[in-house]
């Protein structure tokens, strides 16, 4: 409860940051929703040569687009500016304003600011959803709306857990500037649904790095293609990559030497 | 003046070695959108041999060879130059006796061929190895074309990275900039989809603008699908573009930098 408080802190002092500098709003929503054009333009020039995409038809993409647009907007809304600070957090030694307040320090360095900038991922998201479940004649129960949103909020778990360990790689290097910006480049893996993929890549982006489920399980939820196989693996990862980068981010900040801030 | 240049060159390089980390980074960040490309592609041409002019072969090695080319010759130094000028940091290069533009395509050529050597080239052959998809090799003529071509397209990128960086003197989120320069060449270069993908006055627009030398006409000549009319045509309309982007660029600075102030650097 006392997180749940904080975070809402955190949430009303970035909205008011915000308001502050509104064309800075105005001017990052617009290039979110130059990006959010541009992967649709993708798919639908694609569709207008062919019918299927795999087994994936237009609506069914635009299905699955949306929810990968709601994946963006809640890792990117969330993280981005707290993951580009943090190595250099680490690298001037200003950890220890975080280290030494009375919570968890990777509560704080993580969601510290939040940018809601990108609310054009989240606006497309719902608007690509809406469209794709009704020209495909989907109908929805409440049931499979909560279990997709926990299913996106699992996805979100796995993806911040994973992408805070790679930023954790600053603490061993100071010439790692760019280390933040590693695992967002995996977007464009995750941008794919699942079953495009095959042989070896297909394992390693299920079983190894499993970024394809973030998108796809909860697709396929809405699309009654229910794989519980991957519904497991996707929760499983969730809760394995959150204590690796619990455990990663504890170990690695015995390295860590502060500038006495 | 060579003698500067050439200097500046070996700088650079011996800058990018010290960054080598960084620059891995940057290579791998490059390549992982083509794992998507050449996973789905594959699945689109399943039941057909021909979309828009190209088979499969051809599509991958768009992909591919454009991934190498924009490796090559796609600048993006206008990110990190806007947040020198933003700081004020950029006094030091102004009064120095090279000026800063061509000081910082010399810099920027040096870092892009030393990556594009120790982890661009590497990248390729496993991307070759392990996608195991037909590729298409230049001819020696095209590779004599594709080298202009490429100067061409890098000098182009480089003059669109200097107007972001001029506007960063007058504007706060020059940066965002960056963003609307990167959807231009996604979409209108050809890195997005090729060209031909596009409804016809799409095409015709990006036919006009300069764009295309960044991504779509060098891949294009990798290819062979541009004969050698169409190359003489390429090479005058993107000299006729350096020309006018150069003039408009160096007028541009000389009126932006008028709001430029150090603070005692």
């Amino acid at each position: 409860m006392r997180y749940f408080r904080l975070f809402i802190l955190f949430l009303k002092h970035s909205l008011m940051n915000l308001m502050i500098y509104r064309s800075n709003f105005i001017i990052w929503s617009l290039v979110s929703l130059g990006w959010v054009v541009i992967t649709i333009l993708f798919f639908e020039l694609i569709y207008l040569q062919v019918d299927l995409i795999g087994d994936w038809t237009r609506p069914m993409m635009y299905v699955f687009q949306g929810t990968y647009f709601l994946t963006v907007f809640i890792i990117w809304g969330l993280l981005w500016e707290n993951m580009e600070r943090f190595p250099d957090l680490v690298n001037r030694g200003e950890l220890d304003q975080y280290l030494t307040k009375p919570i968890n320090t990777q509560f704080m360095v993580s969601l510290r600011t939040i940018d809601p900038s990108n609310i054009s991922d989240f606006t497309a998201g719902i608007l690509l959803l809406g469209y794709g479940l009704n020209a495909g004649g989907y109908q929805l129960n409440l049931s499979q709306v909560i279990i997709y949103l926990l299913l996106l909020f699992c996805a979100g778990i796995y993806l911040y857990a994973t992408w805070f360990t790679s930023v954790c790689l600053s603490f061993y290097t100071d010439r790692l500037r760019n280390i933040h910006h590693l695992f967002p480049s995996l977007r464009q893996v995750w941008r794919v649904p699942q079953t495009i993929y095959s042989g070896w890549l297909r394992l390693i982006f299920t079983y190894v790095i499993p970024v394809t489920l973030a998108a796809t399980v909860p697709a396929q939820l809405l699309l009654n293609q229910v794989n519980l196989g991957n519904i497991i693996i996707l929760i499983i990862a969730a809760l394995a990559m959150l204590l690796v980068s619990h455990t990663f981010f504890k170990f690695s900040l015995k390295r860590y030497a502060s500038a006495s801030s | 003046m060579l003698k500067k240049y050439k200097a500046w060159f070996k700088i650079g390089l011996i800058n990018a070695y010290y960054h080598r980390g960084e620059m891995a980074v940057w290579s791998v960040i490059h390549t992982v959108p083509l794992i998507a490309m050449l996973v789905i592609w594959p699945i689109i041409y399943q039941g057909t041999d021909t979309i828009q002019t190209y088979n499969l072969a051809e599509i991958i090695t768009y992909y591919i060879a454009g991934n190498f080319i924009t490796g090559l010759i796609q600048n993006n130094f206008d990110t990190w130059l806007s947040g020198t000028v933003r700081r004020g940091d950029i006094a030091k290069d102004i009064i120095q006796p090279i000026p800063i533009q061509p000081k910082t395509l010399v810099g920027e050529s040096s870092w892009r061929v030393l990556r594009q050597i120790a982890f661009g080239f590497p990248l390729l052959i496993i991307i070759l190895v392990i996608s195991q998809q037909p590729f298409i090799w230049p001819t020696p003529v095209g590779a004599l074309q594709l080298a202009v071509m490429m100067v061409i397209g890098f000098l182009i990128s480089g003059l669109f990275n200097l107007f972001v960086v001029g506007t960063a003197f007058v504007f706060e989120q020059a940066q965002s900039l960056t963003h609307l320069r990167w959807a231009l060449v996604t979409i209108l270069g050809g890195s997005l989809i090729p060209l031909t993908f596009f409804p016809r006055p799409i095409q015709t627009i990006a036919n006009l603008l300069p764009f295309k030398f960044v991504y779509a006409v060098p891949t294009n000549i990798w290819l062979g699908k541009s004969t050698i009319n169409q190359f003489f045509i390429d090479v005058s309309l993107g000299l006729i573009w350096i020309l006018i982007l150069s003039i408009a660029m160096w007028h541009y600075w000389k009126k932006t930098i008028k709001s430029f102030t150090a603070v005692g650097n």
